[in-house]
């Protein structure tokens, strides 16, 4: 992307792990997450930078208010404002195991409400 | 995080991570003034942008590259004469008709030749994952009867993926196929206060990618990043070793507005014409090089930008040539 002292923020990418190639099996070795053989997975589509998950608070929070998450609900300030579907619970696990944790905040887009979640740096 | 990078690569102050960075096993590779800018932890760091000394698969990266010793890297170096400004068409422009740029030779950027191309998707940058290269991209009406170079520059999120999916996507092969005059070298990123490690690695990705091209008979051009002065003795000595590379190229893309990286920038541009005999192609702004310097150099300074012919399709007051006329007065108001 670039050079110098700044990044752009939100140019943001995980190296994936180099694909061997010498195992003349044509699985890939190397490569990130999920066990086993197959083909490599990138660490970037497995866990994206953000998400967003649609949200039905009781009262309306400000933006920026956390969203912590207990099995696959999502809570604020201790009130049960929704839930993760199980597809993006399986990939917070699965992105835990590589290390990679998120962080959720309430964000308010009209009169919607979203929980957004950041990878942690 | 960003606030600790305001360092130039070259201030003497050091924080306490450049004491615990390990870049140092990798001299004469990395030289040991590089740790003293090291502002960010090499540890924990999970590959967030770079792979550090630290990171626990890194043997691996070197492995891909094979060494992190740049005067391994031979290319041919073919020469074309190149004009002092090379429009770059954006994708806006590529059903229109090739006599609107006046240029026998236009550049073209890697995302622009992809079937899918970046996009944002929660305020991030994202790479459709079934994106391909446009293998039919010259038969689009712009390029007819032009050479085309293409630029291939982006967002780390383009040139990483691309980087990693390279056998799966048969990218230089492809590439190899197209029929482009050059290619540019990737321009795998090196930030101040970052993992010297990472620099010297992401080095060596940008010039294997340019031998692989080689190797297939496409001329490479070797892209620079240099943001201290051992990295630039090393591109220096390099290019004094391989005198048959007669051009490089410089994305100066971010170097905008801050001083400090502007600095960083010409100084690298200044040594490399002093010391070598390699003609830069500046892809970005030419802005901060002295009067001096491009009056001195003009024959072995070029410059390619997207601003004029983007301006062109957007603002529509202006034609193309308009527009680069324009910029290219600007660009030799000071010879």
């Amino acid at each position: 992307m670039g050079s110098g002292g700044k990044r752009k923020s939100n140019d943001t990418v995980r190296i994936n792990r180099p694909i061997k190639r010498d195992s003349g099996t044509g699985t890939g070795g190397g490569g990130n997450g999920g066990g086993g053989g197959g083909r490599p997975r990138d660490i970037n589509v497995m866990c994206p930078p953000a998400f967003e998950v649609g949200i039905k608070p009781p009262k309306s929070y400000p933006d920026g208010t956390l969203v912590t998450v207990k099995k696959d609900e999502l809570l604020v300030q201790g009130e049960s404002v929704g839930k993760l579907s199980e597809k993006q619970l399986e990939m917070m696990i699965e992105c835990g195991g590589e290390g990679i944790q998120y962080t959720g905040k309430v964000v308010n887009k009209g009169n919607k409400a979203y929980a957004r979640f950041e990878q942690r740096v | 995080m960003h606030a600790s990078s305001k360092g130039s690569d070259d201030d003497s102050q050091q924080s306490l991570f450049s004491l615990a960075c390990d870049a140092a096993e990798f001299a004469p590779h990395v030289h040991p003034d590089e740790l003293r800018s090291v502002r960010h932890s090499c540890a924990g760091r999970g590959r967030r942008d770079v792979v550090t000394c630290q990171d626990e698969y890194r043997d691996e990266f070197v492995e891909e590259v094979g060494t992190l010793d740049m005067s391994v890297i031979d290319l041919k170096g073919v020469t074309f004469p190149l004009d002092t400004f090379l429009p770059v068409v954006p994708h806006g422009m590529f059903d229109r008709d090739a006599s609107e740029i006046p240029y026998p030779v236009v550049g073209v950027m890697l995302n622009d030749i992809l079937t899918k191309r970046v996009s944002t998707r929660h305020d991030y940058y994202y790479l459709p994952e079934d994106t391909d290269i446009d293998t039919g991209v010259l038969n689009r009406s712009i390029f007819t009867g032009k050479r085309v170079i293409l630029l291939t520059c982006g967002q780390d999120i383009l040139i990483e993926t691309m980087w990693w999916k390279r056998h799966e996507l048969e990218l230089f092969k492809k590439i190899g196929s197209i029929g482009f005059l050059a290619v540019t070298g990737m321009n795998f990123s090196i930030f101040s206060g970052e993992c010297p490690f990472s620099h010297a690695l992401n080095t060596m990705k940008g010039l294997r990618y340019c031998e692989t091209l080689d190797q297939l008979g496409v001329w490479a051009v070797p892209h620079i990043y240099a943001i201290n002065a051992p990295q630039r003795e090393r591109w220096k000595d390099l290019l004094n070793a391989r005198p048959h590379i007669r051009l490089v190229t410089i994305n100066t893309q971010l170097q905008r507005t801050r001083k400090r990286d502007i600095r960083e920038l010409i100084q690298t541009v200044e040594h490399l014409l002093e010391n070598t005999r390699v003609s830069i192609l500046l892809h970005g702004r030419g802005i901060g090089l002295s009067p001096r310097a491009k009056k001195a150099y003009v024959s072995r300074l070029h410059y390619a930008a997207s601003g004029p012919l983007k301006s062109a399709v957007i603002r529509k007051d202006k034609s193309p040539s308009e527009y680069i006329q324009i910029f290219v007065s600007r660009l030799t108001a000071a010879l």
